[in-house]
């Protein structure tokens, strides 16, 4: 491992000294690299891992990467190759690749997060690669954050999916009710489609409604009281609270979006989202 | 007014009486003479010029029917017979008299009340007798029978008096015998026996146009031995007018058929599924013309001028023109244009018709044969539309003029809806558009078809075989993944019971989604046999002759997912792990599943390779056979050229079961794989010099041999472009 001082203003930061070393096998390494949420959000050390590899891919299916292949490709020095959901979940393509050498998939948000990618991380240990894994911002934590909410108060997580013929799945209604009986937060991720389009909060906002229609428990009523979320975690990030009908009409501009219905608020919490949060 | 004209204005005089009424059928062996039996009835009664009756066979509308000699399609009629003084309306719904068309006869059975089951007097009963005197008790229609061709007994066969008498005897023993050993129940299985001595039988030739039964002798005067006397003088001339066909059998129908009042009282419990105790049961029962709508489509013909219009039986109610209708399993109301009564190919418009007739309606764009079209939304139909025709045959069609491609498509939906077991789809791979059917003949008539009726002239693939996979040994459980690994299904194959696979081909057994109302008689039809009730009440889904088992209790999830798992169940069984070709007899069990958390990560694309993963993976850990179609050969071919038959039948991998001699001929019982009874009618020909006659009927499927096995795969794989290997177990674990 070489060593590369960098002298900075208050002080000399040495890699390899202040970093802990890489597990490493013959076999070959696999770097799992979060993007985070803005542009250069990704951590120094997973930049560090990237720009180590001989191949570099791209998750770019369950979110928008926050920064276009061309700059990620000068940040990490290297050909960034996007992959497909197949490429991705057939996982052959990144082991081989990883196979006596050493490659790195880039994640927007965190590698192992919304989207886990831990059937690829075993994938490869079955292989005998080794894997690092460098985390980064995620909406699940960041939603919450710029909120104000508290993260200890949130209930499970669900996703809005598009609905279609045969598949209509309507447990984000009861996951949104489950959490609510207990007074807390629910964090309603929207569906990225296959087609690369993004489910807005409006879009999101009448789909609650349509599944209030269909459950009739109560649960989403038009004056519910809900947080729409544009574009987390980034400079440009907005937020809107108002009735379920209200969001219902809202323009939350450039994905990603995603809703929260909260639970019950603490004090703290009713100032920072007071604040933070604007009527739509 | 001619008389064709009289006879319609009779005919409308009659309509709204049902008591002088008779729906009736014919059906026979191949060859046995049905369609001029039909032909010659209508002559009597008018609804066609006698000089060209025995000529033109007018229920063979159909041009390419009169160049076969045999009948394809169902048509209908109405004609009008006076019977002790009054006037009586017989609506003869023709059957087809090729087994290879078997829906079209079911259908056409289930809206007639009776019968004539016509036997060549030479030939006697053959397989095909049987085949539609099981069809017709099915339908619980009445059967009466004519013995025909009784001339070629004296004239060719050339025996006497007292054997003829014999012969007679020994056709209506075994008529009798099928009516026993199919008859509904044992209380019809008597009441329908036929007998000469009370009428329900008939001696004579349907081509000479004449007939005799014993009250027709005892009325007349003329004795057996008259009729004899006169078929040995040869004075037909004579006897045409002694004994005219249309007089003594109509006589016999009006007689012996149930009007349809009295038909539909025990008929309806027995042919229609829904609730006789309920309004609209009450009024199919009933036959009553007040009550709510109920006509059955049983077949569609293309007009010139109106284009496709449904003919069929009204069961219920009245139709008319500018009613609005609701088609079975097709969304949204149609009107009805325009409603008329069928008089040979004629359709002549009327302002109604009543319960218990015949009728002929433009306006059902969206019906096809088998239809039920009723005022009401979702009321029970006639015939549940049952997707488990099988095809055996495929071939490409091609429209020589691309322009015409277009109309081609059109046309080919067209066909399909007249006869719903063609079968039309567009290959994925190539984009060509397949025509699938129930033998090579019966594609040869649908491309007839299409180029008359719908004039387009067009050309056609060699036919290609249409294989089956299944399996012969329960599967191990194997677990089916999704590709992101998330979703894990736990699946069970084996074979089904050959009885339930025959539950299904007769529409005892709904298909597709079991829907809450059906679970009921899913079970009862299954208990009844032999399936255990929990297995019974877990059937979620039938597939072709494959059945969908839920057997998992409480999985988190699944309740919404089940639908995309139902997707993947449907993908698997269109297409095989072996060939891509349509699984067969699969009972396809789901033991146990596991499933994300998040929606979002079981979706389609998730869900259904999870389950065509765990289906495949198991069918493959014990081997998926590939099964062909078969059929039955019979040849009728004289005794010295019968060597050239059996080599042409040897050299087509064909199994002869029995030869039997009939006089100066032989038949010949062969089984054959239809892939090799291509050409076959050419090559016999060529063989005895046009001197055979035979017939072909369905006789399932069967593993292909094993040494063809690799062969047949491979070149099956090839032709679809895909991969060589024939995939194992490995292959299905992501």
């Amino acid at each position: 491992m070489s060593t590369l001082a960098v002298k900075g203003e208050r002080g000399v930061y040495v890699r390899g000294v202040d970093a802990w070393p890489m597990s490493s096998s013959d076999e070959g390494r696999l770097s799992l690299v979060g993007l985070g949420l803005e542009a250069d959000g990704i951590s120094l050390a997973g930049r560090r891992a990237a720009r180590g590899a001989d191949r570099v891919f791209l998750e770019a299916y369950t979110a928008q990467a926050p920064q276009p292949v061309a700059s990620l490709e000068a940040m990490v020095a290297a050909d960034v190759e996007p992959l497909d959901r197949a490429g991705v979940e057939d996982g052959d393509v990144i082991v081989d690749a990883a196979r006596g050498g050493h490659a790195a998939l880039l994640v927007a948000g965190d590698p192992l997060s919304a989207t886990t990618h831990t059937a690829l991380r075993l994938q490869a240990q079955e292989a005998g690669i080794a894997v690092d894994v460098h985390h980064a911002g995620s909406v699940l934590t960041a939603a919450a954050g710029a909120l104000g909410l508290s993260h200890y108060k949130f209930g499970r997580t669900t996703t809005l999916v598009t609905p279609q013929d045969s598949y209509f799945p309507q447990s984000p209604y009861e996951v949104v009710q489950e959490n609510r009986e207990r007074g807390l937060h629910t964090l309603v991720l929207l569906d990225v489609r296959e087609d690369g389009s993004f489910m807005s909060a409006a879009e999101g906002a009448r789909l609650l409604a349509r599944l209030e229609d269909e459950q009739g428990e109560g649960a989403l009523p038009d004056e519910r009281e809900v947080v729409a979320i544009a574009r987390a975690g980034r400079g440009d990030e907005a937020a809107w609270r108002g009735s379920l009908a209200a969001i219902q009409e809202l323009d939350a501009g450039e994905p990603m979006h995603s809703l929260v219905v909260p639970g019950e608020l603490s004090p703290v919490e009713e100032e920072a989202l007071a604040a933070f949060a604007t009527a739509p | 007014m001619g008389r064709k004209e009289e006879n319609i204005k009779r005919a409308r005089d009659i309509m709204d009486n049902p008591e002088f009424i008779r729906n009736i059928g014919t059906a026979a062996h191949i060859d046995h003479g049905k369609t001029t039996f039909s032909d010659n009835l209508i002559a009597g009664a008018g609804m066609m010029s006698e000089e060209l009756a025995g000529e033109q066979l007018v229920m063979d509308f159909d041009e390419q029917e009169q160049e076969r000699g045999i009948t394809i399609d169902s048509a209908a009629l109405s004609m009008v017979h006076e019977y002790e003084e009054d006037d009586y309306l017989i609506n003869l719904f023709d059957t087809p008299g090729h087994v290879d068309f078997g829906g079209d006869v079911t259908r056409a059975m289930r809206a007639i009340d009776g019968a004539v089951v016509v036997v060549d007097a030479v030939e006697s009963v053959m397989p095909q007798t049987e085949t539609v005197i099981r069809q017709a008790l099915r339908e619980k229609g009445k059967p009466i029978l004519f013995i025909n061709k009784v001339d070629r007994l004296i004239n060719e066969v050339k025996i006497g008096p007292d054997e003829m008498q014999q012969k007679f005897f020994k056709i209506i023993r075994e008529v009798n015998e099928l009516i026993r050993k199919y008859a509904p129940n044992d209380e019809l299985a008597e009441e329908w026996q036929v007998s000469p001595d009370d009428g329900t039988v008939a001696f004579g030739s349907a081509l000479y146009n004449w007939a005799v039964s014993i009250p027709w002798i005892q009325q007349t005067g003329y004795s057996m031995e008259h009729v004899y006397n006169r078929l040995e003088n040869d004075e037909v001339r004579e006897l045409i007018k002694e004994c005219p066909l249309a007089d003594v059998m109509l006589n016999i129908v009006v007689k012996h058929m149930p009007p349809p009042d009295e038909a539909q009282k025990y008929r309806i419990p027995h042919i229609w599924r829904g609730d006789p105790e309920s309004e609209y049961g009450q009024s199919l029962v009933n036959c009553d013309e007040q009550g709510p709508l109920s006509f059955m489509v049983t077949k569609i013909v293309m007009d010139e001028h109106a284009g496709e219009v449904a003919v069929g039986r009204m069961f219920s109610g009245q139709i008319e023109r500018g009613q609005q209708v609701y088609i079975s399993g097709v969304a949204g109301e149609h009107r009805i244009q325009d409603v008329g009564v069928m008089v040979g190919a004629d359709r002549v418009n009327v302002d109604s018709v009543d319960a218990g007739n015949l009728a002929a309606v433009v306006g059902l764009d969206e019906a096809i044969a088998g239809s039920t079209v009723t005022e009401e939304k979702e009321v029970e139909p006639f015939e549940r539309i049952v997707h488990v025709s099988e095809p055996v045959v495929t071939v490409s069609v091609e429209a020589k003029n691309v322009a015409e491609l277009p109309k081609l498509v059109k046309a080919l939906r067209s066909v399909s809806k007249a006869d719903p077991s063609i079968q039309v789809s567009i290959d994925q791979e190539t984009g060509e558009n397949l025509m699938s059917g129930m033998g090579e003949l019966h594609l040869e008539v649908t491309e007839h078809r299409i180029k008359e009726e719908h004039g387009i002239e067009i050309q056609t693939s060699e036919p290609i075989v249409v294989y089956r996979e299944s399996i012969s040994e329960a599967t191990p459980e194997f677990e089916g993944r999704s590709p992101n690994r998330h979703n894990r299904l736990f699946f069970e194959v084996e074979p089904l019971e050959p009885e339930v696979m025959e539950a299904i081909r007769e529409g005892e057994l709904p298909d597709g989604k079991i829907r809450d109302q059906d679970e009921k008689e899913v079970r009862e039809v299954l208990t009844e046999l032999g399936w255990e009730r929990d297995d019974a009440r877990s059937v979620s889904w039938i597939e072709g002759t494959n059945m969908f088992i839920d057997d998992t209790k409480g999985v988190q999830y699944l309740y919404e997912t089940m639908d995309l798992v139902m997707e993947g169940f449907q993908e698997a069984m269109d297409g095989g792990p072996r060939a891509d070709e349509p699984c067969m007899g699969l009972k396809v069990r789901l033991k146990d599943a596991k499933l994300h958390e998040d929606a979002i990560h079981r979706g389609p694309s998730q869900t259904i390779p999870a389950v065509r993963n765990a289906i495949f993976g198991a069918m493959t850990a014990v081997g998926v056979d590939l099964l062909e179609p078969r059929q039955k050969v019979y040849v009728n071919v004289p005794q010295d050229i019968m060597g050239d038959v059996t080599r042409e039948l040897q050299q087509r991998r064909s199994t002869i079961a029995e030869i039997e001699s009939e006089g100066e001929s032989v038949v010949v019982n062969a089984e054959a794989p239809v892939d090799e009874m291509f050409g076959f009618s050419a090559a016999i020909r060529s063989a005895t010099g046009g001197r055979a006659l035979w017939s072909t009927e369905q006789a399932g499927f069967a593993p292909v041999p094993a040494n063809l096995l690799d062969e047949i795969t491979t070149e099956i794989r090839e032709r679809k472009g895909m991969k060589p290997d024939v995939p194992t177990p490995v292959d299905f674990q992501v």
